[in-house]
């Protein structure tokens, strides 16, 4: 009965679902002016540029009986915030009806930034201001805290630091290309070299696409013999295909790479990959 | 024809036993790491223990009793130490128990609050109680990450065919850790 109970946990079915990442101030709950919520997004992307630590803000209505500090992690794994090897990631997560406030802080961050200092940050930066209905000063103010307890040169809160700070290009992009799994670029070597034996002869590009193939999904991706065999003809028929599908895969490749910058605004906030581990802090106005 | 036919299936269960062997020890490094995590989770709340107890006993000294209840929680944990590759469901059951215990008394100890404005009011004592909690949500995090990789494990142990393989080389069922909801509700913070 327990391991059922399990199964049901695993599967989330009754949870309430993640909120789509698309600005480092995702206000569901209309805390914030829309002037508000862009100062916000600044201040966070000059500390991002400044220190590479991702912050972001959820403001929701209310948990839908979800636990405040399992909706926040869960929210935290799927955002990935922070960098991939730095984990320096944090999510403030604020629900309007129930007055609950959570920071989760990522695994790298939690030597600085502490639980009994995130506690602290929550009882005397934000409630407060919260009280009074304050959210955007309380909000602020916390991130300013935060951000002079993680980080050994904080920005300054008034606008000019803004010119001094180094122009670094936003880490994002760069975090997202590091994201593959470790053998893709193998898989795709692959893929290329087998486009110029096949040109030549599809046989012993089928060959080398069924070797190929096996032999890489073997060292990264599963031991299963009877996946590996089904790869194995996979690759074969891959590899005797090869050059005419890199011909047509150019063909159309500039209006269906789903990751041409074209389609998707260049703002667009991402996590990194960071992952935590459940610290941080909870408290209640 | 008939022989190579023979040799090729020898050479197909070979790679499999091969392939699924290889699968069954990484996975089981992968869950001793999950492990790992758990009981440093576990440690930590441990170590906070005498921090927190010195910092309530400062404003409640008279509360004799619940200071010997977690002195005795914590040192019952403190002595019982498992080897996670060759636990029994009891020794994991004990283990469980006694970590749960400890759990729950130390909700109690944070109740004294409640009686004690002062120690309510004390920043040393409210970082405390946020280091508690967010320990014990480290080990929800943790136990729950750990408990998941036991589930693939113990697929790979106990669904044919990679059962055959585990059993010629000796791999066993692993033990969940699971403490009762009693002691799982994390004490709340009410401000």
């Amino acid at each position: 009965m327990k391991k059922l109970l399990w199964l049901f946990l695993a599967l989330n079915i009754f949870a309430k679902d993640v909120p789509q990442l698309t600005s480092s101030v995702e206000d569901l709950a209309h805390l914030f002016t829309q002037e508000q919520k862009q100062k916000l997004e600044s201040k966070l992307e000059r500390i991002e540029q400044a220190s590479s630590s991702q912050i972001a803000i959820l403001s929701i209505l209310s948990l839908e009986d979800e636990d405040l500090s399992e909706y926040a992690i869960k929210v935290a794994q799927s955002w990935k915030l922070g960098k991939k090897s730095m984990d320096n990631g944090i999510l403030i997560l604020i629900v309007k009806e129930s007055h609950d406030i959570r920071i989760e802080v990522g695994y790298g961050l939690e030597g600085q930034l502490p639980d009994g200092l995130a506690g602290s940050i929550i009882r005397n930066a934000m409630i407060p201001h919260f009280k009074n209905g304050n959210f955007y000063e309380g909000v602020s103010l916390a991130i300013t805290q935060i951000d002079e307890a993680v980080h050994e040169n904080p920005i300054r809160n008034s606008e000019d630091t803004k010119n001094l700070l180094p122009n670094k290009p936003t880490q994002n992009s760069s975090a997202q290309n590091k994201d593959f799994e470790p053998g893709l670029g193998l898989f795709i070597i692959l893929f290329a070299v087998l486009g110029i034996i096949s040109k030549r002869n599809k046989l012993i590009g089928a060959t080398a696409g069924s070797i190929g193939f096996t032999l890489l999904s073997f060292l990264f991706v599963t031991q299963s013999i009877l996946i590996l065999l089904l790869i194995a003809i996979t690759g074969a028929i891959l590899g005797y295909s090869a050059a005419f599908l890199q011909k047509s895969l150019h063909g159309s490749k500039t209006n269906k790479d789903p990751f041409s910058n074209s389609k998707i605004p260049k703002d667009i906030f991402r996590g990194g990959g960071g992952k935590f581990g459940g610290g941080g802090s909870s408290g209640r106005w | 024809m008939k022989k190579y036919l023979g040799w090729l299936a020898l050479g197909i269960i070979l790679v499999y036993g091969f392939t699924a062997l290889r699968g069954l020890q990484s996975h089981s490094n992968t869950v001793e790491n999950a492990w790992a995590q758990v009981e440093n989770q576990l440690q930590r709340r441990y170590d906070l223990i005498p921090n927190l107890v010195e910092t309530v006993k400062g404003y409640a000294s008279h509360e004799k009793s619940l200071f010997v209840e977690v002195t005795e929680a914590r040192s019952k944990v403190g002595t019982l130490k498992i080897d996670i590759a060759n636990a029994t469901p009891e020794q994991m059951q004990e283990f469980s128990q006694a970590q749960g215990e400890l759990a729950t008394v130390l909700s109690k100890l944070l109740l004294v609050r409640e009686n004690y404005p002062q120690l309510k009011a004390n920043e040393n004592f409210l970082k405390l109680q946020d280091e508690l909690a967010g320990t014990e949500n480290r080990i929800a995090v943790e136990r729950k990450r750990y408990n998941d990789e036991v589930k693939v494990m113990n697929n790979k142990v106990t669904v044919i065919p990679s059962s055959i393989v585990a059993s010629l080389f000796g791999f066993q069922k692993l033990s969940y850790f699971e403490i009762d909801s009693v002691a799982k509700n994390n004490p709340k913070v009410s401000f």
